[in-house]
């Protein structure tokens, strides 16, 4: 070891004792704030009121043995690692207990047991006698089980297995946990000592990005798996889990099998330490699961797991608490009043209600000074979890602030109610597997309570404050962050509505992104080079055609590409489908439409940017010869740059417009061109090869007067452009698009493309005139241009044809800087574009599509923002484009004024150097070589 | 050259060619475009009849267009292209037109479009000499859209129609709202005419889509038509007003629904001159189609290969059919009345258009399918999607007329 890293690490380690002092000393604070919250209780005259016995009663519950014991356990908390190694002629048998679940997943999970190093039996368990899974577990190489009858669940499934098998410690996985390769070697080490009865690994999920509530329910587990787990094990009292636990085979006998009941898991650890077995916990991530993803899935696995446990609360645990260490009562009493919460939670809830609305000053006194009483416990319990859990946390683990696990939790209060009501009256609960696919159906009768007492909550505050006169006070504080956190909920809900349409692809917006090209007609073996990525976003193709995008996994430099093309099936939207469909059948509409083949002039518009330029340039220049030729227009850069840059490269044509404005720079570009089609792409965009030919075959249909393009990131290298490619992606699908005046309102057209990739028929520009030179980059309106266009050719009834055979990539402003000035220029442009209407042509119907947008996107996105939804956009930009839509009138009125100015004044007014400018100022709005309002084609007319 | 009752200096205007076109001037008392369009027929001398209204300029190549067109097989009819030139309208009417012209034209130049007797333009097409006499030619009871009259008697004898884009020619549009107003008024009357000669067609009219789809104002409008014609004028011409109104206050909502409101009135209109009154109408439109007779249908199945089905689908010469794929049913394709016979061409577009969800589910099922990792989500897909799909259908979207 090198003396620096030496340091580094003594330095980390002294930091992590230094943090240990601070959790001590934040537990002693925990228990001072525990002691004042108590007092409270023993002021005079507390005994009045039953529901604050009542309150009492839960109070000492949840605060006395969960808080203290987990506050103990952290205390407790040490990394341990496994010292031994597999014990010699220990057998194993592996089982995956599955019962109903999709095929695809057991197979996953089947296949991962099988392939788990070191000498063992995979059985697959099933449950519901299903014939795939046999095949399944045939062609695995596993040994299948089924009973006959389906007493105990789990339970009776496992204690069934263990009497058709011998191996001396079984493993059990849960359909939904893929182990990994070393899971044996790393755990079975254990078994060595003769009295370890069993081993728990570590849970852990891996579908935090299928949704808000998965997200949220990995959460909720983390600081239990993490420091409360430690704790446990340190102290001799590790518990059992249901899945990734190992179980001596000889314990498991000498309590009878397995136990049944709702919480089995529990339940057969609790009589395992009663029994006098030990147990170990291996806390790292070596089988990953999959948590609740929806909200159903949610609740009811929580009633499940909550019911059993209340239940195992009030009968066994009583009566074991005996024969248990103090570790193994500490760690259960931890266990089992976790969810405790719900009927706290329900009944602060109920008596702020009870206050706001009917007690009189003396009662509302009462429960004030309770709430200042129960602050600093509620605050320095939060404080000790977060430090806690930011102390133990598996390195593996991202930190995270469990905020959402508060909301969560906190909101699923009824449930956790319903289950302890059901535990006391013992009404049994038919047997459900924990959903773990997302259906997305979720029936809102789940959400009445909340919705109720949010009502209710917000009736009573408005009670107080309005009709009662009530100041606002730590009572009302209360109130509204209950109704925040309600109210949090039921927005989660709403929005929660299982999504199937889009491939949703989990990227990872704090890593760069390669940008890969795959077609899966023929795939390369393997992808390599990417040795600074971790992970790819990339563009499927199906015989050339873009089809979809996906994120890959990059590990070590390489993607898989067998792995690859098996997530890109699995995940596949329906225009995908639709494009592999046109390939499965070997169909290529709009292919052949016979007519004479057209050429076309390409034109780029360019400013200060020669490095993009160059580029753009040779991406031009492998283009197939189909005639094209090359129009460069230098928009009023500085120095000569721009100009080395085009001289560099034969054949292209080089103009200068001495006064800066992309619209004019465009305008230019179709009064010089030679050919009857003028695509334009712009300076940071590269081409793909079959551009030109995907944009001029949909002009062989004279009714197409605009062909507009796919565009795909050119790198997704920072934050900013990651960012940009998901806010607002030059991406319009992967099918082909007809819009007309019919299906896409004129003044919503910036949905039919944009001017990175646009072409036009150019004489046809004679019905619609030129480019608006009031608008876009260069003037102070910033964008617009082309969705001005847009309009125009919609307004007038041609068609605009969205071809994503048209591909191009762009490169996206690098730094957030640079994004958020481009995100303002988009709001100032489109409001730029919407005034032009409005005054220069009194189409006040931009005023309803303005309101739509407004209210439809803008508002919805800044509340996700705000409410930190997750792939929720960055609250900067989003008030930068409101700023920017506030800016546009104005920057409109500037950009006209001095567009007039020039028109006065002329070509004083921009000259920058001593030569003569080359600029000639057209009229907006018509064409320069106007003979009439006919439309000869160029080849034509040269006849 | 046909001059059908020219009272103006057209003789005079087709002397000045005559140097340089091998051109002929028939002139005859104004009787209709059908005879006119006939008499033409009968004088011609040429194997192939290219039929070209004096509205419409031709481009160079347009004569060629349509001789090559013709060369795959003797039977067919070739429809040009013709691009309105939009000179005397403005604004909102304009562009409605252009968009109506492009639509039409935009379904047609697919290669897979299944035609119909309504695709037939007198305007720009071309038949054998052989084809026209073997179909007797256009009918002259038929003051308007006896284009589809005739394309109609052509489907039935087995005509292949064939659009050729290159075939144009620039369309001299002159419509006003007037001219559009009084076109529809003559529909009317020819879509009655057309029901009444052909029953099995009446679900293919306007009437049968006004009938089934329209909203509240429109059917108000209706029973104007048929009850109080003289207030319904009175009112139109007030309504045609407003349209000009609309278009300066820049609201083309209104215009548009006060348009399609004006045409729906003067179709209705038209119809009542043949119809008189509504529950006329309900008869006329629910005796439909019991004269076809019902037809067996057949299957294929694409295990066989697609190139085989379509080859079969072909062969079949049927106006119905199922989709299979190793006996698993994707879809039936039902008949289309007034629609041409279903042709090899038409397989690959009916299965990736109208049947992909279907396809793509039973593509699912089938044991030998490539991608059993896709099988969960997809069928998840293509259910939710046709749900949706199938709610979408029930309402119609788009314009009615």
């Amino acid at each position: 070891m090198r003396p620096a890293q030496q340091n580094k690490e003594s330095s980390s380690s002294i930091k992590r004792e230094l943090n240990v002092w601070w959790l001590r000393l934040f537990v002693l604070l925990g228990f001072v704030t525990l002691l004042h919250y108590f007092s409270w209780w023993f002021e005079n005259g507390r005994y009045h009121y039953l529901w604050l016995l009542l309150l009492l009663f839960l109070a000492v519950i949840y605060a006395g043995m969960q808080m203290v014991s987990n506050w103990l356990l952290y205390l407790c908390a040490s990394q341990t690692v496994q010292t031994q190694t597999w014990p010699e002629g220990l057998t194993v048998d592996v089982f995956v207990t599955a019962y109903q679940e999709p095929a695809s997943m057991v197979e996953c999970a089947l296949a991962a047991a099988c392939a788990l190093r070191g000498e063992h039996r995979t059985w697959l368990l099933d449950d519901g006698s299903d014939r795939t899974l046999e095949g399944i577990a045939k062609r695995l190489g596993a040994g299948y089980l089924k009973r006959s009858d389906h007493q105990d669940a789990k339970a009776g499934n496992v204690n069934a297995a263990l009497a058709q098998t011998d191996g001396d410690v079984i493993t059990i996985f849960d359909t939904d946990h893929v182990p990994e390769p070393g899971f044996l070697e790393r755990s079975l080490g254990y078994f060595a000592d003769p009295k370890i009865g069993f081993v728990q690994v570590m849970l852990t999920f891996a579908n935090g990005q299928e949704s808000w509530v998965a997200q949220a329910a990995i959460e909720t587990s983390l600081e239990f798996y993490n420091p409360t787990s430690l704790g446990a094990d340190s102290i001799g009292g590790a518990t059992l889990m249901g899945s990734n636990a190992l179980i001596r085979r000889e314990a498991l006998e000498s309590i009878g099998g397995y136990q049944p009941g709702l919480a089995e898991d529990l339940a057969t650890s609790i009589s395992l330490h009663a029994a006098g077995w030990k147990s170990a916990y291996v806390a790292e991530p070596l089988a990953p699961g999959i948590a609740p993803p929806s909200f159903t899935a949610w609740f009811v696995q929580q009633l499940k797991w909550a019911r059993g446990v209340f239940e195992l609360l009030i009968t066994t645990y009583p009566r074991v608490f005996n024969r248990l260490t103090w570790g193994q009562r500490l760690s259960y009493s931890v266990r089992m009043t976790k969810y405790w919460i719900g009927p706290v939670v329900a009944l602060h809830l109920f008596a702020t209600i009870g206050v706001l609305m009917f007690a009189g000053p003396e009662i509302r006194g009462v429960f004030h000074s309770y709430l200042m009483q129960i602050t600093p416990l509620a605050l320095m319990d939060v404080l000790i979890r977060h430090t806690a859990f930011s102390l133990y946390r598996h390195h593996s683990i991202p930190k995270t602030s469990l905020a959402r696990a508060v909301a969560l939790v906190y909101s699923t209060w009824p449930i956790y109610l319903l289950a302890w009501a059901m535990a006391v009256f013992r009404v049994p609960l038919s047997f459900h597997t924990t959903p773990k696919s997302k259906d997305g159906r979720q029936n809102p009768l789940w959400l009445l309570p909340q919705v109720v007492v949010l009502i209710l909550l917000l009736a009573g505050t408005i009670y107080t404050i309005a009709i009662e006169g009530h100041p606002i006070s730590a009572l009302l504080g209360f109130a509204i962050l209950q109704c925040i956190l309600q109210l949090l909920f039921l927005v989660r809900w709403l929005n929660s509505n299982g999504s199937l349409s889009i491939t949703k692809t989990p990227m990872d917006f704090s890593k760069p992104a390669a940008i890969i090209d795959v077609d899966i007609e023929h795939p390369p073996d393997q992808i390599e080079g990417l040795d600074s990525y971790q992970q790819a976003l990339a563009l499927v193709r199906i015989n050339q055609r873009p089809a979809g995008k996906i994120v890959a996994k990059v590990e070590n430099g390489t993607i898989n590409t067998a792995a690859l093309e098996k997530a890109i099936f699995r995940n596949a939207d329906l225009q995908f489908w639709q494009v592999w469909l046109e390939n499965y059948l070997d169909w290529k509409p709009y292919e052949d439409w016979g007519s004479p083949r057209k050429s076309v002039t390409i034109a780029i518009c360019t400013r200060d940017r020669p490095k993009d330029l160059r580029r753009c340039l040779e991406s031009l220049s492998r283009l197939p010869d189909d005639g094209q030729d090359i129009l460069v227009v230098d928009s009023y850069s500085s120095g000569e740059a721009t100009r080395q840059v085009v001289e560099s490269f034969p054949n292209i044509i080089f103009l200068r417009e001495e006064v800066p404005g992309l619209n004019r720079a465009r305008n230019r570009a179709l009064q010089e061109a030679k050919h009857e089609i003028v695509a334009f792409t712009d300076d940071d965009a590269v081409i793909d090869p079959g551009w030109i030919r995907a944009i001029l075959r949909n002009f062989n249909n004279p009714w197409v007067m605009c062909v507009t393009g796919l565009t795909m990131p050119l790198e997704l290298d920072t934050k900013a452009q990651q960012w940009f490619e998901h806010y607002s992606p030059f991406n319009r699908g992967f099918v082909r698009k007809v819009f007309d005046m019919k299906n896409l309102h004129p003044f919503a057209a910036g949905l039919a493309g944009a001017g990175v990739s646009m072409a036009f028929r150019r004489d046809l520009l004679e019905e619609v005139g030129l480019f608006n030179e009031n608008l876009d980059a260069g003037t102070p309106t910033r964008s617009g241009g082309d969705t001005e266009m847009f309009s125009r050719i919609l307004a007038n009834g041609f068609q605009i044809v969205y071809d994503p055979a048209a591909l191009s990539w762009h490169r996206h402003r690098r730094t957030w800087k640079e994004l958020r000035e481009t995100i303002y220029g988009y709001g100032v442009g489109t409001y730029a574009y919407w005034t032009s209407k409005l005054l220069e042509e009194g189409e006040w119907s931009v005023l309803p599509i303005a309101l739509q947008w407004a209210v439809k996107t803008q508002l919805p996105g800044l509340i996700r923002s705000l409410l930190y939804f997750p792939d929720s956009t960055p609250i900067d930009l989003l008030i930068e484009e409101l700023r920017g839509c506030l800016a546009g009138p104005f920057a409109y009125l500037k950009s006209k004024k001095e567009t007039k100015l020039l028109h006065n004044h002329g070509k004083n007014l921009f000259l920058r150097s001593q030569g003569e400018p080359h600029y000639s100022y057209p009229q907006p709005g018509k064409s320069s070589g106007k003979k009439s309002g006919r439309i000869i084609p160029a080849d034509l007319s040269t006849k | 050259m046909v001059a059908d009752g020219c009272s103006d200096n057209t003789p005079e205007v087709v002397r000045l060619f005559e140097g340089h076109l091998q051109v002929r001037l028939i002139e005859q008392d104004n009787q209709g475009a059908s005879t006119a369009r006939n008499r033409g027929a009968t004088e011609a001398r040429g194997q192939l009849l290219v039929f070209l209204d004096d509205d419409i300029e031709a481009w160079p190549e347009f004569v060629d267009a349509h001789q090559n067109a013709h060369q795959i097989n003797s039977n067919m009819v070739v429809i040009g292209s013709c691009p309105p030139l939009l000179t005397l309208q403005k604004g909102y009417l304009k562009a409605e037109l252009r968009y109506w012209w492009g639509s039409m034209f935009q379904k047609m130049s697919e290669p897979e479009h299944r035609f119909c007797y309504t695709d037939l333009i007198s305007g720009n097409f071309s038949l054998s000499k052989k084809l026209y006499q073997q179909t007797g030619g256009f009918d002259p009871a038929y003051r308007c859209h006896e284009d589809y009259e005739f394309g109609i008697r052509l489907l039935q004898a087995g005509a292949l129609f064939k659009f050729a884009p290159q075939a144009q020619g620039y369309h001299h549009e002159e419509s006003g709202v007037e001219r559009v107003l009084k076109r529809k008024y003559e529909e009317g009357i020819t879509d009655v005419m057309i029901g009444q000669e052909y029953p099995g067609l009446r679900p293919t009219l306007l009437m049968t889509r006004l009938e089934q789809y329209s909203l509240l104002p429109s059917r108000i409008l209706k029973l104007f038509a048929f009850i109080w014609p003289g207030v319904g004028d009175r009112f139109s011409r007030h309504f045609q007003n407003w349209l000009a109104i609309c278009e300066r206050i820049r609201w083309y909502t209104m215009w548009h629904r006060l348009l399609y409101g004006l045409m729906g009135y003067w179709y209705w209109r038209g119809v009542s001159t043949r119809l008189s009154n509504l529950s006329e109408v309900k008869n006329f439109l629910s005796e439909n189609a019991r004269t076809s007779q019902p037809q067996i249908t057949r299957d294929i199945d694409l295990a066989e290969g697609i190139v085989n089905a379509e080859a079969k689908l072909e062969a079949f010469h049927t106006h119905e059919v199922n989709i299979l794929l190793k006996k698993m049913l994707v879809g039936h394709v039902q008949e289309q009345p007034g629609a041409e016979k279903l042709r090899g061409i038409h397989l690959r577009s009916i299965l990736a258009r109208d049947f992909p969800l279907t396809f793509l589910s039973t593509l699912v099922k089938d044991p030998d399918f490539a991608y059993p990792e896709a099988a969960e989500r997809l069928t998840k897909l293509c259910s939710k999607f046709l749900k949706k799909h199938q709610k979408q259908e029930a309402s119609y979207s788009g314009d009615l007329i």
